[in-house]
């Protein structure tokens, strides 16, 4: 213990051969940048693995279906599968539902009546970006109880010319932070063109703007509620003085990120009818305005907690 | 100061060899950085930037290696002279997430500040309160401390971190395999190889985890594109403080939570260090808590998390049978450079999830055993099977069924989700109903 022997040199080597090891799979490592902006493995995995599909696609061309069907292969394992549609709604690959290939589905909608079909192909027809994410009350064949599933779309083009929309999807997806500022910020674009007319599609709950619980709100500069659909009956109502669970004044602190900034994220406590305990939300919003006048656009999405976190 | 135990290879008054104290040192460090992932999480939730997130996580390894050279002080009023590392607790996460909430960063440290000195306050307080705690009730202590430990260590050891989460396989046959690694090297290693057991089952759980893939191209582009160098605090106004009346009880009632932890750890490290312990050196918490509170004093004054002493590093220092003091000068120091150095600091960052659960299962075993031998330590009497049966029981129902407490008033939360807290507090009470019952001090001979 007192002296320094050769060998206790050893456990040095040993961890400078681990760092160095560490260092060389850094340096060698696959940046996937589609992936950073996720913060769910499970988002990731499924993001990586449609993206995978797609990249056998243009390599192989449609004789990569064979290799989707494969049953407990990588690509049909467990509810984990992938379908394809051409970007007219008709099925090209489904091994779920085989039923459902050669026929155009363009019209088939979920259990809210979104229609599901029409929102993977206006993803996977958009020039600028063919990819994204669609969210939906499914009913799986055999279940009985529906269950949320979010699935992510893609553009794909094989090497005969062939254009699919390919995409795979998660039950019971965790809310990504971009689900909701995509949202937001596809409402304040449609907002900026068509004005206050949309409003009535945010008040849909089968359309593009809402999934889950997460819906768009609108309040204008004076903190009065433009579109609340949470409750629709109440919109007009005057929020200023709002304050969360915690007495946090959520709507003057919105007004004060978005003095400085076009867009912010703000937490707070939400409190709920139905919930005992408040809900801890997090919500992105998006300063706009419409005929000179401004609006505060956002939406918010239910805060996952670490299963060891006791808060 | 007592001669090191049985099965002790570097007593705490021992100095290791230049080599093996910076080798003991990075094992402790690998411990402290799995809790680095608290900063991040809270600056993250209250919507803080990338360079807040960096200047928090810097200045918490500052804060957290300051602390434990602070602690491990021998001589003087502050520290409890022992090898009693800090790490950014998850004890002040929900309270420091509400300041965050409310008031942004500066309230979230002036909140931080507070709970310093009130944990000083505390420390000046605990040398006189010997009567409320006999063997039996510090025994109690620190299983809950190590009980605290198992949502953490099982949810990692599992690989589930959310609810609804995947359990994969690959992950538990990582974590197995880690954690096998560990006991076999402490259970038939001899020496050194005893010393180094958890580094080298780090170093291998390390390795088939980048195998596996479960250290990503995410997590390596993460490491790759941290600066190596770089001053705290870049880019963020600094020093700004702010204070909440609606916030200093629940800040208060965390600090003394924090304390009854600290308080179990040093009582730890106190046994570790003296077969023949045989009750609590009240006078030596108090000089450990002072330590602790200066920490945390200055974690809200620096820009940090609060930090706390790290039950998983006292527990790895009965594990590897080495807790010199001269280590927490080692991983105090190697703590600090750290919090200058990103890239290095990233490498433990991105420990995977299996790798941290064997770390935490491994030490947490020590805390449990150690509180119960605290316990044993005279025969129990009928008198205290009553005290600390009931303080367990209803203890670990704040953990087993925490639902039963949603609707106590919100500043009894911090009090009533804690399986610590309960425990201790029913525990103190129930002692002194059957000392005023018997109108003599409970004694554990009968």
């Amino acid at each position: 213990m007192h002296s320094l022997p050769a060998k206790l040199l050893t456990p040095f080597k040993i961890l400078f051969g681990f760092i160095t090891l560490l260092a060389i799979a850094v340096s060698c490592t696959d940046e996937r940048k589609s992936l950073d902006q996720y913060e769910f493995d499970e988002t990731k995995k499924l993001v990586a693995f449609v993206e995978d599909a797609a990249n056998l696609i243009k390599t192989k061309g449609i004789v990569a279906f064979r290799d989707f069907a494969q049953k407990d292969s990588k690509w049909l394992r467990g509810n984990r599968y992938l379908f394809a549609y051409d970007l007219h709604g008709t099925c090209i690959f489904h091994p779920v539902t085989p039923e459902l290939i050669g026929r155009n589905i363009i019209n088939m909608k979920d259990l809210n009546g979104k229609p599901v079909i029409v929102e993977i192909v206006q993803i996977a027809s958009n020039p600028k970006h063919p990819f994204g994410w669609v969210h939906y009350l499914w009913m799986e064949p055999g279940e009985i109880y529906p269950e949320y599933k979010s699935s992510y779309i893609m553009r794909v083009t094989d090497r005969d010319g062939h254009v699919f929309a390919i995409g795979s999807g998660n039950y019971k997806q965790k809310a990504e932070k971009i689900f909701v500022s995509d949202m937001v910020d596809s409402a304040c674009i449609q907002l900026e063109r068509k004005g206050l007319e949309m409003i009535p599609q945010f008040l849909d709950k089968s359309g593009k703007y809402t999934f889950y619980d997460s819906y768009i709100f609108i309040i204008d500069e004076k903190g009065n509620a433009l579109v609340d659909p949470s409750f629709p009956s109440l919109s007009g109502r005057k929020l200023l003085n709002l304050k969360d669970a915690i007495g946090k004044p959520i709507i003057k602190e919105m007004i004060e990120k978005l003095e400085t900034n076009q867009t912010a994220w703000l937490s707070y406590m939400s409190k709920s009818p139905d919930e005992n305990k408040p809900v801890k939300k997090l919500a992105y919003i998006r300063k706009i305005h419409i005929n000179h006048k401004g609006y505060i656009v956002g939406s918010s999405i239910r805060l996952e907690k670490p299963v060891w976190l006791k808060i | 100061m007592a001669a090191p135990p049985k099965g002790m290879i570097y007593g705490v008054d021992d100095k290791p060899p230049f080599l093996v104290t910076i080798l003991l040192g990075l094992q402790h460090i690998f411990t402290m950085s799995s809790m680095l992932v608290l900063p991040v999480v809270i600056v993250q939730e209250i919507g803080g930037s990338f360079l807040e997130i960096n200047s928090v996580v810097s200045f918490s390894m500052i804060a957290a290696g300051f602390g434990t050279i602070l602690q491990s002080l021998k001589k003087g009023p502050i520290g409890s002279g022992y090898l009693c590392p800090n790490l950014c607790g998850p004890s002040y996460m929900a309270v420091s997430l509400e300041a965050g909430w409310l008031g942004g960063l500066p309230l979230m440290h002036g909140m931080i500040m507070l709970s310093g000195l009130t944990e000083m306050a505390f420390a000046q307080v605990i040398p006189k309160l010997r009567k409320l705690f006999p063997p039996e009730i510090t025994g109690l202590v620190v299983i809950m401390v190590g009980v605290a430990l198992i949502p953490l260590g099982v949810s990692r050891f599992i690989g589930v971190e959310y609810s609804g989460d995947s359990i994969e396989p690959p992950k538990i046959i990582i974590a197995c395999i880690t954690l096998c690694i560990m006991i076999g090297l402490n259970l038939w290693g001899k020496g050194k190889i005893r010393l180094y057991g958890v580094l080298i089952g780090i170093i291998v759980g390390y390795l088939l985890s980048l195998a596996a893939g479960l250290i990503g191209s995410a997590e390596l582009k993460q490491v790759s594109q941290t600066p190596l160098f770089a001053l705290p605090g870049q880019g963020v106004k600094m020093f700004r403080y702010a204070f909440n009346p609606s916030l200093i009880i629940p800040f208060m009632l965390i600090s003394v939570i924090q304390c009854l932890k600290s308080f179990g750890n040093i009582i730890t490290c106190q046994k570790l260090s003296d077969d023949d312990w045989k009750e609590p050196d009240l006078k030596n918490v108090g000089k450990g808590l002072m330590a602790s509170g200066i920490s945390v004093f200055t974690c809200g004054l620096l820009g940090g998390v609060a930090t706390d002493t790290s039950a998983s590093n006292v527990g790895l220092s009965a594990a590897t049978g080495a807790n010199s003091r001269v280590i927490a000068w080692s991983a105090g120091g190697i703590f600090i450079l750290l919090g200058f150095l990103p890239k290095m600091a990233a490498l433990f960052t991105i420990m995977p999830q299996p790798v941290m659960g064997a770390i935490v299962v491994f030490v947490t075993c020590y805390m449990l055993i150690s509180g119960m031998q605290i316990i044993l330590t005279n025969p129990i009497s009928t008198r205290m099977i009553f005290i600390i049966g009931i303080s367990m029981i209803f203890g670990l129902s704040a953990d087993i069924a925490s639902s039963l407490f949603f609707t106590v008033p919100s500043w009894l939360v911090p009090v009533c989700s804690s399986s610590l807290t309960v425990s201790t507090l029913l525990a103190v009470i129930l002692n002194q109903v059957f000392v005023v019952s018997d109108k003599q001090p409970a004694k554990t001979k009968q």
